[in-house]
């Protein structure tokens, strides 16, 4: 109950910051002005459609994750509001867990708007053009993803790889939230949005550096190999939810798209809890 | 009466940026009890509100004992039963004052029909009934200061740490202030207030403590420490040879445009010096037993003159 109360005051504040409704006026703007694209012919300007739509939403998502989280635990030591919070019988993890679930429902929330009006748009351009040989594009698609029974059945307007392309974007920053809420507990705002960014760029590039890890040339040696292996390892993989290129060009390798989904959100699941263990464990000891 | 807050051989040291070290509270003992006012004095750095901090869990003791209410501080039971005003309190601006004491109010888990009928209470006590609905960001520095004084004391608690209370307020705000600590004491509370207001602590606390440098210098019944065994004569109409024949027998003495203010140890040396005066045509205005001010005390204490 504490932890809900923390949490629907941090939503409220969130969701009242000016910054954070900018970009996300300016995302949903871009994401609707997009498809006013008609060059190339129905079925590249889908894949630009939809290619700049998701990257859209990925960027306002980075930044609203960054700038959001960032601040809402040194906010509060900083306006000495959490003062008055701990002095009352609040258990430290209450307001920690208080916090991140406030950050994660303005994220979700933004991140939800963001994906709806994408694919009203996207699906409302489909239909308009009315262009069968798109429907059929995207049922090769399905196909190619493995969904056989999907590529079977009639072709749909609505392309439901798109939900899951905005569920993997939002498990992308709900991870990176995470990770931000921790840097929080002991590092100052500046620092701690480098050190954020940092480990979300080499989190996406996380094939790269398991390549090189596993990579069979001699000439490196074994101890650059074993620090490649434990960013690979230990810094969380984004790369895993970057599926975007697989939605618009139709080359994915699962075998089976669902089983993929779930074990994505079980491990976003896992790596936040971890971190938000993390988290609590530093900010109990913390002096403020 | 039991003891409401015991500190034992409290020390609190910080590392500093440079590497080095700052022990910011140093062996401090002290004992408050139940019921009273205590007063918690120092210079800016003296350890005062470290000390606070430590009372409330939010920092950590690097060496001694700290009880609050019996209990270890920081346990979540005691918090139920105190409460906390901070220097300058700051509160979401986007919320109505009503909307953040219910917050304030979800904390201690208090059920919605009490929290209803405690919100309007105390917007009544601290005259914000009519400004309840109006966002905070709109409030002035002493409607704040009651905010801050009406959430400390939404769970009705047995102890309140006040920092800086009457800070920013203006004089009719002052007085209501330092009459609702009176009425906590009324009511069996005890209140821990630290404040630069010397005056309101030397009118409201039954006991004060004055830290320096994170050492305790001083602690002491209010009235105690301030009465002395002096007298203070003050005469007008004095002239130089009359001043000149009192000296030897006050303490101190000081002429200024004719008026005269002496301080004599006691009464057997206060009747001469009266003779003196009356004999030199003065006209003699007061005599009375002189009273320190709290003022004093803490300038004497502080500068190591007590």
């Amino acid at each position: 109950m504490v932890i809900w109360t923390i949490a629907k005051t941090t939503f409220s504040e969130a969701m009242r910051k000016k910054i954070l409704n900018v970009f996300l006026i300016v995302a949903v703007a871009m994401i609707v002005l997009s498809l006013s694209f008609t060059q190339l012919g129905f079925q590249s300007d889908m894949t630009v459609v939809k290619s700049l739509g998701l990257f859209i939403i990925l960027l306002a998502g980075f930044i609203i994750s960054l700038i959001l989280c960032v601040s809402l635990i040194p906010t509060e030591v900083e306006r000495r509001t959490l003062y008055t919070i701990l002095s009352k019988p609040v258990n430290r993890y209450e307001f920690v867990l208080g916090k991140f679930i406030g950050g994660v429902l303005t994220l979700t929330v933004n991140i939800a708007l963001m994906g709806i009006v994408f694919i009203i748009m996207v699906t409302v351009k489909a239909a308009l053009s009315g262009n069968v040989s798109s429907l059929g594009t995207q049922a090769s698609s399905m196909l190619a993803m493995g969904d056989q029974a999907a590529a079977a059945v009639k072709p749909r307007i609505f392309d439901p790889t798109l939900l899951i392309g905005v569920l993997f974007i939002y498990c992308q920053f709900f991870i990176l939230s995470a990770v931000v809420v921790f840097f929080s507990v002991f590092l100052t705002p500046t620092v701690n949005f480098f050190a954020s960014s940092a480990v979300y760029v080499i989190g996406s590039t996380s094939a790269v550096w398991q390549s090189i890890a596993d990579s069979k040339n001699k000439d490196i040696s074994p101890l650059v190999k074993a620090f490649y292996w434990a960013m690979h390892r230990i810094i969380p993989n984004f790369d895993y939810y970057n599926i975007q290129n697989k939605i618009i060009h139709p080359h994915f390798e699962a075998r089976s798209m669902e089983v993929y989904v779930v074990i994505g959100v079980l491990k976003a699941l896992l790596i936040v809890m971890f971190l938000m263990i993390a988290a609590v464990l530093l900010f109990d000891r913390k002096e403020v | 009466m039991a003891a409401a807050i015991e500190i034992q051989g409290l020390m609190k040291r910080f590392k500093s940026p440079m590497g080095g070290e700052l022990i910011a509270v140093n062996d401090l003992n002290l004992e408050v009890k139940e019921g009273e006012i205590f007063g918690f004095l120092g210079p800016n750095g003296a350890g005062k509100t470290t000390t606070i901090k430590i009372l409330l869990g939010l920092l950590f003791p690097s060496a001694g004992k700290v009880k609050v209410l019996g209990s270890p501080a920081g346990d979540i039971e005691v918090k139920k039963r105190i409460s906390y005003l901070p220097e300058s309190p700051y509160f979401y601006e986007h919320m109505s004052v009503r909307e953040i004491l219910e917050f304030y109010a979800s904390l201690f888990k208090l059920e919605k029909d009490v929290k209803k009928k405690r919100v309007d209470e105390l917007l009544e006590t601290v005259g914000l009934s009519e400004a309840a609905d109006k966002q905070l960001r709109h409030y002035s520095k002493g409607m704040l200061q009651r905010v801050g004084i009406a959430q400390a004391l939404l769970n009705d608690p047995d102890l309140v740490f006040l920092d800086e209370p009457t800070s920013g307020l203006d004089p009719i705000a002052h007085a209501d202030i330092c009459n609702l600590i009176l009425d906590l004491r009324a009511q069996g509370k005890t209140v821990f207030v630290s404040s630069h207001q010397l005056g309101d602590i030397e009118m409201i606390a039954n006991r004060v403590a004055i830290l320096v440098g994170g050492k305790l210098a001083m602690m002491g019944d209010v009235k105690e420490l301030l009465t002395t065994k002096q007298v203070e004569i003050i005469a007008d109409k004095v002239d130089e040879q009359t001043v000149e024949k009192v000296k030897p027998l006050v303490d101190e003495c000081e002429l200024h445009a004719g008026r005269l203010t002496a301080y004599a140890q006691s009464e057997e040396s206060l009747n001469p010096v009266i003779d003196l005066l009356l004999k030199s045509n003065a006209a003699l205005v007061s005599v009375n037993p002189r009273r320190r001010t709290l003022e004093k005390l803490f300038v004497d204490t502080v500068r190591g003159g007590h």
